[in-house]
C-alpha cells in the first residue's frame, strides 16, 4: 500500500467525488472536471485514480441501478469516507497554513 | 443514435482482457460516452482508444485458469524442486556434472568447427571473387593451385571478368633495419589492386599509394613490432639482402585469424625480378572478381580457350577450374596450396564426436531425471488427489527441469571458458571466445539446451502427469520403462565402445606412421637454408670445413628437402609414351644426398665424386620410377630428357630404394634425382648422437664465415617432418579425451541406473534371500544383465566402428590394417567398465538384511 501522501490529480479527483455526492462514478467525474477546472482526462484516467483512492481508503464504492444509456449496466457510484474527508481538510488546511506565511510583499505585484 | 453500436472486435477485445470485478463498470462507462456522442464515427474511434487506454496492468486478468495463486505454486515447486535436489545430492551433482561437461565439450568443438567453416568468410572485399587453378586433365581430383602469371592480364578479355589479382611468395628475402637482420620467409608480390579485391584493415597508409612505388613494402603489424617497435613504421626504410632498399608504404592488418592469407609482408608485383611470369610456369595464384550474373563454366570454357591459345597442345594436360574463395580452406586439396588447408573430413569427426558426447550426456540426464521422478510417484499421486491438474503437474516437473539444465549449461560454459587455452594448445588453431557471442552459436546453444530440458523433463511431465491416482499410489509404474531405460544405456554403451574402438584404430595409425620405416633415417640431420648464391660456388669447401666437426657425419647440398618440398617439372623418359606418362616429381640432390639421408641403392650406383660427369648428366630414380617407366630389368644407362635443365639428357646410373618424400597421406610416385649445383638451396647435415649445443655453434661459425651478412638459421629436419601428421595427432588428441569422456559419462549412467533399479528391486531381493538366495546368486542376477547390455553395446558399436576407421584410413596412402584386438579389447574393456560401475550398487543391495528391505515402505 502507497503512502498517504495525496497528489495533486487524486485531490481533485476526491473532491469531485464530494461534489458529486451521491452520484459520483467514472463519467460523471470525468464530466465535473472539465466543466469545473477545464481539463481534459482520459476516463480511464479516471478510473485509475479513483481506484488508487480506493486503495487508499479515501472512497469507498458501490455498485448504483441499471441505467439505460450504459446498455444496462451498472454505475460504480463512490463515495466520500471519513479518511478522505479527513486528508481534504488536511490537505487545505496545509495549502492555507502554508499560503499564510508568505510575506505580504512577496505578493504586491505592481503592474508596470 | 441507440442503433449505432459499438466496434464489436474492440468490445471483445476489453471483455478478453479485463478482469471480470471490473469489467461492468469499465464497459458501462465506455458505453456511456460511446452513445451520447453524436458524430458516430467519432464516437467509434474515441470507443476505441478508450479501451486501448483502459488496457493498463491493473484492469488486466492475471491469469486465465482459475487458480489464484500459481505465483505461489511456482514458489512451491521451485522448493520442492530444491529440496529434491538436496535430497538426492549424489546423483544430482553427477547428473548436472555429467551434462556441463558435455556441454563444455560441445562448445568447445563447436568454437573450432565455427572457425573451421567461416574460414576466409570476411577475406574477399566484393562479391564474386574466385580463384583459378590448373586440375589435371586425366585425374580431376588433382592439379595446381598456382598458375601461369599470363593468365591474370589475358583474362580480361572476358566479358564477365571484372579483375583480377595475382600473388606469388617472395622467396624468404632478409630484411634489415639497423642491428635486427631476420629472414622473412612469409612475403608476397601482389598486384597493385590488392586492397582493391581484398578486405584488409589499413593501420597506416594510404591504400591508393601502397603500391605505387616498385621501391616499398606492405608490413603487417607483427613484423612492424620485431623492425621498428612502438614507432610508427610508415616512410622508414628496410634493407633487403644487404643491398637493396625499399620504404614501408604501409601496415595492414588481417581482419580475421581464419585465413589462408598468412603473409607478413606484400612486395609490388613490379618488384618480382623473376622470369616467372611466363605462359609454362606455374608461380602465381591469381584470383578474378566476376560479374554478379556470370556463368562459371562459361568462364572456365574460356580460359581454356586462352590456354589453348598460348599453350602447345602437348603441354596443355589441364583445365583452369574457378574455386569460390571460402571453399579454398575446406574444399581443395591440390599441389602447392598457399596454405596448410583444412579437411572437411576433419570437421564432420568433430562434429560426429561432439553430437556423440552429447547423446550419452542428455541420456545420462534423461535418464537420472526420469528415474528419480519414478521415485516420486506418491508425491505426484497425492498431488492429483489434492486436486492438482495434469496442466500444474506438467508445469511443476517441467520447471525443475529447466533449472537443472540451465545449472548444467552455465556451468558448462564456465569449463569451456577455462578450458580453453589447453583447448587451444591441443589443436594448435587461435580460437577466440570472442565468437561464443556470435548470434547463430547462442541460438542454436539455447535451442539445443531447450531440446534437452523438454525431453529430460517431458517423461515424467506429460507421461506421469496422465496416470491414473491410485496406480501411482500403489506405485507401480509399469515394467516396459526399465526396458526403455536400458535401451539408452544401451544405446550410451554403444557410443562409448564406437569411441574406444575409434580410439584404438586412430592411435594405430598414427603408432604405424611414427614406427614405419621412411626410407631414410629421419633422426640427427639439421637442416640450414643458402641465402648467397656464392656459398654454392665454394661447395666442397663448405663441406669440408663443417665435415671437421667430429660430429658432422656427412654434409649434403640438395634443391629442397623431403617432407613435400620436391618439385614438380617435365621430365621424358627415353620409350615413355607421352600421353602414358606418370606424375612424376624431380629432386636436386648432389654426390652425398644418399649417403646423409641413409637411403638404400638397390641397383647400379650413388653418384660419386670419381665420375666428374655426374653433376652434369647422371640421374638416379627411385624404385617407383624404374617400375612405371616400364623399363623392365634394363634400368641402368636409360636415358631421361630434362627439358627445364637445359634440355639436357641424364643417364640413369641407380636406382634407389623407395622412401617417402612425402607425407604417409600420399603415395611414392616416380622421383627423379639429378644433380644441377646452381639450384642448390638447403644444406643437410648428419650429425652422430653424440652431438651437443657446443657442435650447433660450432657450424654457426663456420657456417658464418661463408654468409657472414646472413643470420645463422637452423631446423630439425625430424621436427620439419613431424608437422606434416600435426592434424592427425590433433585429431588423435581429440578422439582419445572424448572416447574417455564419453566412457566416464557412460559409467555415470550404469551407476545411477543400478542405482535405480537396486531401490526399486530391493523388496524381491529381500524376499529372494529370506527364501534361501544367497548373496552371490542376487549379485549375479543384476551383473547378469548389465553384462549384456555391455555385451550388445559394444557389439553393435564394433559393427560401426569398423565402417568408420574402414573409411577414415582411406585418406592414407600407407595405413595399418584393422586389427581384431582392437575391437576385442574394446568388447572387454566395456563389459569390465559395466561390471565394476554396477558391482557396488548390487552388492549393497545384496548384502541388506532382508528385514530391512521387506519392512520398508518403498
Amino acid at each position: 500500500m502507497k503512502g498517504n501522501y495525496l497528489g495533486e490529480l487524486e485531490e481533485l479527483v476526491l473532491l469531485t467525488v464530494g461534489i458529486l455526492h451521491p452520484n459520483a462514478y467514472g463519467v460523471a467525474v470525468m464530466d465535473e472536471i472539465q466543466r469545473q477546472v477545464n481539463r481534459e482526462l482520459n476516463i480511464s484516467a479516471v478510473h485509475a485514480v479513483l481506484t488508487r483512492l480506493e486503495e487508499k481508503g479515501y472512497v469507498k464504492s458501490g455498485m448504483g441501478e441499471p441505467s439505460q444509456e450504459r446498455g444496462g449496466r451498472r454505475k460504480r457510484i463512490f463515495t466520500l469516507t471519513a479518511a478522505g474527508k479527513r486528508a481534504l481538510e488536511e490537505a487545505n488546511e496545509m495549502r492555507t497554513q502554508l499560503f499564510s506565511q508568505i510575506p505580504k510583499v512577496a505578493l504586491q505585484f505592481r503592474i508596470a | 443514435m441507440r442503433e449505432q453500436s459499438p466496434p464489436r472486435w474492440a468490445d471483445r477485445f476489453l471483455q478478453w482482457y479485463c478482469k471480470p470485478e471490473l469489467l461492468e463498470t469499465i464497459q458501462g462507462d465506455v458505453y456511456e460516452l460511446f452513445y451520447r456522442e453524436k458524430d458516430s464515427s467519432k464516437a467509434r474511434r474515441k470507443f476505441i482508444w478508450n479501451v486501448l487506454r483502459f488496457f493498463r496492468w491493473k484492469n488486466i486478468k492475471r491469469t486465465r485458469s482459475s487458480s489464484p495463486n500459481r505465483f505461489d505454486m511456482l514458489q512451491h515447486y521451485f522448493k520442492l524442486g530444491f529440496r529434491n535436489l538436496l535430497n538426492n545430492r549424489n546423483h544430482a551433482i553427477i547428473n548436472v556434472t555429467g551434462l556441463a561437461v558435455a556441454i563444455a565439450a560441445v562448445i568447445l568443438i563447436a568454437l573450432y568447427v565455427q572457425y573451421e567453416l567461416t574460414y576466409d568468410s570476411k577475406l574477399a572485399k566484393v562479391p564474386n571473387v574466385y580463384r583459378v587453378v590448373n586440375i589435371n586433365k586425366d585425374d580431376n581430383t588433382r592439379g595446381l593451385a598456382k598458375i601461369t602469371g599470363m593468365l591474370g592480364p589475358a583474362s580480361s578479355e572476358i566479358r564477365s571478368v571484372k579483375s583480377f589479382v595475382r600473388i606469388t611468395w617472395a622467396a624468404s628475402p632478409m630484411f634489415g633495419v639497423n642491428d635486427i637482420k631476420a629472414f622473412e620467409p612469409n612475403g608476397l608480390y601482389a598486384d597493385a589492386n590488392f586492397l582493391e579485391m581484398f578486405n584488409y584493415r589499413i593501420v597506416e597508409g594510404s591504400p591508393a599509394t601502397m603500391f605505387s612505388s616498385p621501391n616499398s613494402v606492405v608490413l603487417t603489424p607483427n613484423l612492424v613490432k620485431k623492425y621498428f617497435g612502438d614507432e610508427s613504421a610508415l616512410g622508414k626504410t628496410i634493407t633487403i639482402n644487404n643491398h637493396a632498399q625499399v620504404t614501408v608504404s604501409g601496415v595492414i592488418e588481417a581482419v580475421q585469424p581464419n585465413t589462408h592469407f598468412t603473409f607478413t609482408f606484400l612486395f609490388p608485383m613490379e618488384a618480382d625480378k623473376s622470369d616467372w611470369l611466363v605462359w609454362d610456369r606455374q608461380q602465381y595464384y591469381t584470383f578474378l572478381q566476376l560479374d554478379d550474373n556470370a556463368d562459371i563454366a562459361q568462364v572456365e570454357k574460356d580460359l581454356d580457350v586462352i590456354y589453348a591459345k598460348n599453350i602447345p597442345a602437348d603441354k596443355l594436360n589441364y583445365h583452369a577450374r574457378l574455386q569460390p574463395l571460402t571453399s579454398i580452406h575446406l574444399h581443395s586439396a591440390l599441389t602447392r596450396e598457399m596454405g596448410g588447408n583444412g579437411n572437411l573430413k576433419t570437421v564432420y569427426i568433430y562434429i560426429s564426436i561432439a553430437l556423440l558426447v552429447l547423446i550419452i550426456a542428455c541420456i545420462n540426464y534423461i535418464n537420472i531425471f526420469t528415474a528419480k521422478a519414478g521415485e516420486r510417484l506418491k508425491e505426484i499421486g497425492m498431488r492429483k488427489v489434492s486436486g492438482a491438474k495434469r496442466s500444474e503437474l506438467i508445469r511443476q516437473f517441467l520447471s525443475e527441469s529447466f533449472v537443472l539444465t540451465f545449472i548444467a549449461a552455465a556451468a558448462g560454459v564456465a569449463l569451456s571458458l577455462a578450458t580453453l587455452p589447453y583447448f587451444r594448445y591441443a589443436i594448435g588453431i587461435p580460437l577466440s571466445a570472442n565468437n561464443i557471442l556470435d548470434a547463430t552459436f547462442i541460438g542454436l546453444f539455447a535451442a539445443g539446451l531447450f531440446v534437452v530440458a523438454l525431453l529430460a523433463g517431458g517423461y515424467p511431465a506429460f507421461y506421469l502427469s496422465a496416470m491414473k491416482p491410485v496406480a501411482l499410489q500403489r506405485g507401480t509404474s509399469g515394467a516396459t520403462r526399465n526396458r526403455w531405460r536400458e535401451g539408452l544405456v544401451l544405446v550410451q554403451f554403444t557410443i562409448s565402445a564406437f569411441m574406444i574402438t575409434a580410439l584404438f584404430g586412430v592411435s594405430g595409425q598414427i603408432t604405424y606412421m611414427e614406427n614405419k620405416s621412411l626410407g631414410f633415417a629421419k633422426d640427427n640431420i639439421i637442416i640450414l637454408q643458402i641465402r648467397d648464391r656464392a656459398t654454392v660456388k665454394s661447395r666442397q669447401a663448405v663441406i669440408e670445413k663443417l665435415k671437421s666437426n667430429p660430429h658432422v657425419t656427412n654434409v649434403s647440398f640438395s634443391g629442397t628437402t623431403l617432407g613435400g618440398n620436391d618439385w614438380g617439372m617435365p621430365v621424358q623418359p627415353e620409350g615413355v609414351d607421352r600421353d602414358k606418362m606418370p606424375e612424376t616429381r624431380i629432386m636436386v640432390v648432389d654426390e652425398n644426398f644418399v649417403d646423409t639421408y641413409k637411403f638404400k641403392i638397390i641397383e647400379g650406383r650413388n653418384f660419386s665424386s670419381a665420375f666428374p660427369a655426374d653433376s652434369a648428366n647422371s640421374v638416379l630414380v627411385n624404385a617407383t620410377a624404374a617400375r612405371e617407366f616400364g623399363w623392365g630389368n634394363n634400368i641402368l644407362g636409360r636415358r631421361i630428357v630434362i627439358p627445364a635443365a637445359n634440355n639436357k639428357t641424364a643417364v640413369v646410373v641407380g636406382v634407389v630404394d623407395d622412401f617417402h618424400f612425402r607425407s604417409l597421406h600420399s603415395e611414392i610416385i616416380p622421383l627423379v634425382m639429378f644433380m644441377q649445383p646452381s639450384w642448390d638451396g638447403s644444406v643437410s647435415i648428419r650429425l652422430d648422437g653424440q652431438a651437443n649445443k657446443e657442435t650447433i655453434d660450432d657450424i654457426a661459425d663456420i657456417w658464418q664465415t661463408f654468409e657472414p651478412q646472413f643470420p645463422f638459421a637452423y631446423g630439425y629436419f625430424d621436427q620439419a617432418l613431424d608437422r606434416l601428421y600435426q592434424a592427425d595427432r590433433n585429431t588423435s588428441r581429440l578422439v582419445t579425451w572424448s572416447g574417455v569422456l564419453a566412457v566416464i559419462l557412460a559409467c555415470i549412467g550404469l551407476f545411477s541406473l543400478t542405482a535405480y533399479q537396486a531401490t526399486r528391486r530391493s523388496r524381491e531381493f529381500g524376499i529372494r534371500k529370506v527364501l534361501g538366495a544367497s548373496v552371490e546368486s542376487i549379485v549375479a542376477i543384476q551383473l547378469k544383465a548389465y553384462t549384456i547390455v555391455a555385451i550388445v553395446g559394444s557389439l553393435t558399436a564394433c559393427v560401426f566402428a569398423w565402417y568408420i576407421i574402414e573409411k577414415w584410413l582411406t585418406g592414407f596412402a600407407y595405413r595399418t590394417s584393422i586389427q581384431p584386438s582392437w575391437f576385442l579389447l574394446s568388447i572387454v574393456l566395456s563389459v569390465f567398465v559395466a561390471m565394476a560401475t554396477s558391482i557396488y550398487q548390487s552388492l549393497r543391495s545384496a548384502m541388506v538384511n532382508p528385514v530391512q528391505s521387506i519392512k520398508s515402505n518403498q
